[in-house]
C-alpha cells in the first residue's frame, strides 16, 4: 500500500497565525441562518489557548507598533538547551477589524540570527475566497513551502492545500478540508490527506465533529491517522478549562492534556503580570518532567 | 508526470534557487516597505482630511457671522 503520513506531522501543520473568528461567536446566529463553521485547523483552538506555551531560559521582547497595520518586534533569547538567538518579526495586518480596509494582504515574517525564515502571507481574492503561502527554512534549506485555497460559504468552508511540491524530486502532499454547519450547534466535516512520492503513494482520510454547547465545546477528529478529542469549557471570564487527547497511529505515542497537566509527566505552569505604569509584561514560567526528571524555568519581560 | 531533459531540469532547479533566495532575503524588506507605504499614505489622507475639516468649519463660523450681522443691517 505504501507508508502514509500522520496527519500531525504534516510539514507546515500549524496553527495559522492570523487572527481567526472566535469559536463561541458561532453560537449566536445571524438573520435565523447557520453561520460560517471557520477553518478545520481551527477546531480545536480555543482548547490549545487554554495550554500555556512551554517558555524556557530568558526571553525579552520589544514590540513596536507604527500604525494600525503594522508592527515589528524584536525578541533576544538566551536558552540553555537550545543555541541562544536574536529574532526579528515584522508583521502587515489589520488590527482593526472596524477599518474600511478589511481584504487588505497581510503578511507575517520572522527572520531569526541563523538566517532561518518563517514567512506567512495571506491574500483576499474575492469576498469569500482566499490564498495564503508559507514559506518556511532551517538557515538556507527551505523545509516547508505550502500553498492553501479557502472558499468559505455562508454555513460551510472548503479548503485546499498543496504542500512541499517538489517537480525534480515528483512529490507532493495535497490535502482538502471540507467543514459544514449542520444545525446551530454541531460542525461535521473531513479531512482529505494524499501524499505522493517517487516510490510511495498514500492517503489518509479523517471526519471531524464539533459540537457546542451554552459555554463549553467538544470537538472530535478520528481516522486512520489518529484520533484527537477535546473538551473546552468557560466557567466564567476568569476560568477556562481545556482537555485534550491525541493518539497518533503512525507514531504509536498517545497524549492526554489537561489544563496544565500532561501525561507525559509533564507539569507546568506560566504566569503573566502587566507591570503598570511601565509598558511592560513580565512572564515567568516552570515545566517539570517527572518521567525525564527535568526542570526547566523561563522568564522573559515583554516591552510594548 | 512530464519527462524533462538534463537541460530544463538544471535551468529549472537554477529559477527555483533563485525563487528561494529572493523569497528568503526579500520577504521581510518587502513587510516593511509596504507597511511604511501605507503609514505614509494614511498620514497623508489623515492631514488631507483635517484640511478639508478646518474649510468646512471656517465657512461655518463665517456664515453663522454673517446670518448674525444681517438682522442690524436691515434695522
Amino acid at each position: 500500500m505504501g507508508s502514509v503520513l500522520a496527519l500531525s506531522t504534516r510539514p507546515g501543520r500549524q496553527n495559522s497565525p492570523f487572527p481567526q473568528e472566535r469559536v463561541l461567536s458561532r453560537w449566536e446566529r445571524r438573520n435565523g441562518r447557520l453561520r460560517n463553521p471557520g477553518s478545520f485547523d481551527g477546531l480545536h483552538q480555543n482548547c490549545k489557548d487554554v495550554f500555556p506555551q512551554q517558555i524556557e531560559g530568558v526571553r525579552l521582547i520589544i514590540n513596536k507598533t507604527l500604525s494600525s497595520f503594522f508592527k515589528v518586534s524584536h525578541t533576544f533569547h538566551l536558552s540553555a538547551v537550545a543555541p541562544s538567538c536574536y529574532r526579528f518579526h515584522a508583521e502587515h495586518l489589520q488590527s482593526d477589524t472596524d477599518s474600511k480596509d478589511k481584504d487588505s494582504p497581510m503578511f507575517i515574517g520572522e527572520m531569526d540570527s541563523s538566517g532561518s525564515l518563517n514567512a506567512h502571507s495571506l491574500l483576499h481574492l474575492s469576498e469569500k475566497l482566499t490564498a495564503k503561502a508559507v514559506f518556511q527554512t532551517q538557515q538556507a534549506q527551505f523545509v516547508t513551502w505550502q500553498f492553501e485555497t479557502e472558499y468559505r460559504g455562508r454555513d460551510f468552508t472548503a479548503a485546499v492545500t498543496m504542500a512541499n511540491p517538489d517537480i525534480m524530486r515528483e512529490s507532493v502532499i495535497m490535502v482538502a478540508h471540507f467543514l459544514q454547519s449542520v444545525s446551530p450547534h454541531l460542525v461535521l466535516g473531513g479531512e482529505l490527506v494524499y501524499h505522493r512520492g517517487r516510490a510511495e503513494e498514500g492517503g489518509i482520510l479523517t471526519l471531524a465533529g464539533q459540537y457546542s454547547g451554552p459555554n463549553w465545546i467538544a470537538t472530535l477528529n478520528a481516522g486512520k491517522g489518529g484520533a484527537h478529542a477535546s473538551y473546552y469549557h468557560k466557567a466564567n471570564k476568569q476560568i477556562q478549562v481545556g482537555v485534550e487527547f491525541e493518539a497518533s497511529t503512525r507514531t504509536q505515542e498517545t497524549t492526554f492534556s489537561f489544563g496544565m497537566l500532561d501525561s507525559r509527566c509533564i507539569i507546568g505552569g506560566v504566569l503573566e503580570k502587566r507591570l503598570c505604569p511601565l509598558p511592560a509584561t513580565l512572564i515567568m514560567g516552570a515545566f517539570v518532567n517527572h518521567r525525564a526528571d527535568k526542570l526547566q524555568v523561563g522568564l522573559g519581560v515583554n516591552v510594548g | 508526470m512530464v519527462k524533462l531533459s538534463k537541460e530544463s531540469k538544471l535551468r529549472l532547479q537554477r529559477v527555483f534557487v533563485c525563487g528561494q533566495f529572493v523569497i528568503r532575503w526579500g520577504f521581510i524588506p518587502t513587510v516593511l516597505y509596504l507597511g511604511q507605504v501605507q503609514a505614509r499614505s494614511r498620514s497623508r489622507d489623515a492631514g488631507a482630511h483635517d484640511a478639508e475639516f478646518a474649510l468646512g468649519m471656517k465657512m461655518l463660523l463665517m456664515s453663522t457671522t454673517h446670518s448674525e450681522e444681517a438682522p442690524s443691517d436691515g434695522r
